[in-house]
């Protein structure tokens, strides 16, 4: 399960599994962003492909206005996961 | 080993990840359990996506052999495509626009497991993946 809610700054704090299952209902979030975004992984216990996938093409659209998703307190296994996809040079990663 | 037939269906997902659920609560081996999983899931939604008229059920499994852990996934009616040789890499370097998500699930496979195997013999096509245990 993805559970997905906005914290008091308005960041989106993601909490579980971003998996193939889950990644529609993300999409459905992230793909109506229009601004630069926080996003909180403190909850998050696993991505895969399907999640990089979404968060990927929230960030294109989001560049095309100069603006991008800010990724934090991402844990070890998941920091690896955007280590070999190079997504860590393509997202601002605290 | 711990093994089952899985539906050919994205949203039995949840199925194969009880599988690893099962596995890993009885193997002492929680470092390697990320890989396994990623593996699992990639793997099995490859083949559920890009054979999805196929007849009957994925075969999945999970055994430890030695300081090994070796998953399996096998297609009992699938055309012969090694994913791991015959898709082109993701270009991880690429600048963002560039980017695109396809090939990146079999990549991170390869960068997270230690050893693949594809076999293809009778239309069955048998993946078998290894990580070591440390």
């Amino acid at each position: 399960m993805l559970e997905i809610t906005f914290g008091a700054n308005d960041e989106i704090i993601l909490a579980g599994r971003f998996d193939a299952m889950e990644a529609e209902k993300a999409r459905r979030v992230f793909l109506t962003l229009d601004d630069a975004k926080t996003v909180d992984f403190s909850r998050l216990d696993y991505i895969s492909s399907a999640g990089l996938g979404v968060l990927l093409a929230a960030q294109k659209r989001l560049s095309e206005q100069g603006k991008g998703l800010r990724l934090v307190n991402v844990n070890g296994h998941i920091r690896d996961v955007f280590h070999f996809s190079g997504f860590d040079q393509v997202f601002q990663i605290e | 080993m711990i093994a089952a037939d899985i539906d050919r269906d994205i949203a039995a997902l949840p199925e194969v990840m009880r599988l690893a659920d099962a596995f890993f609560d009885s193997a002492s081996a929680p470092a390697a359990r990320y890989a396994v999983e990623l593996a699992l899931e990639e793997i099995f939604t490859n083949m559920v996506k890009y054979n999805e008229s196929g007849r009957g059920a994925i075969r999945v499994g999970i055994d430890r052999r030695e300081d090994e852990i070796v998953v399996t996934l096998v297609d009992p009616d699938a055309p012969r495509f090694d994913p791991f040789t015959e898709a082109p890499d993701t270009d991880v370097s690429a600048s963002l626009a560039e980017r695109t998500p396809g090939g990146l699930g079999i990549h991170l496979v390869r960068k997270m497991m230690d050893r693949i195997e594809y076999s293809h013999t009778n239309r069955t096509a048998t993946v078998t993946l290894y990580k070591r245990v440390h």
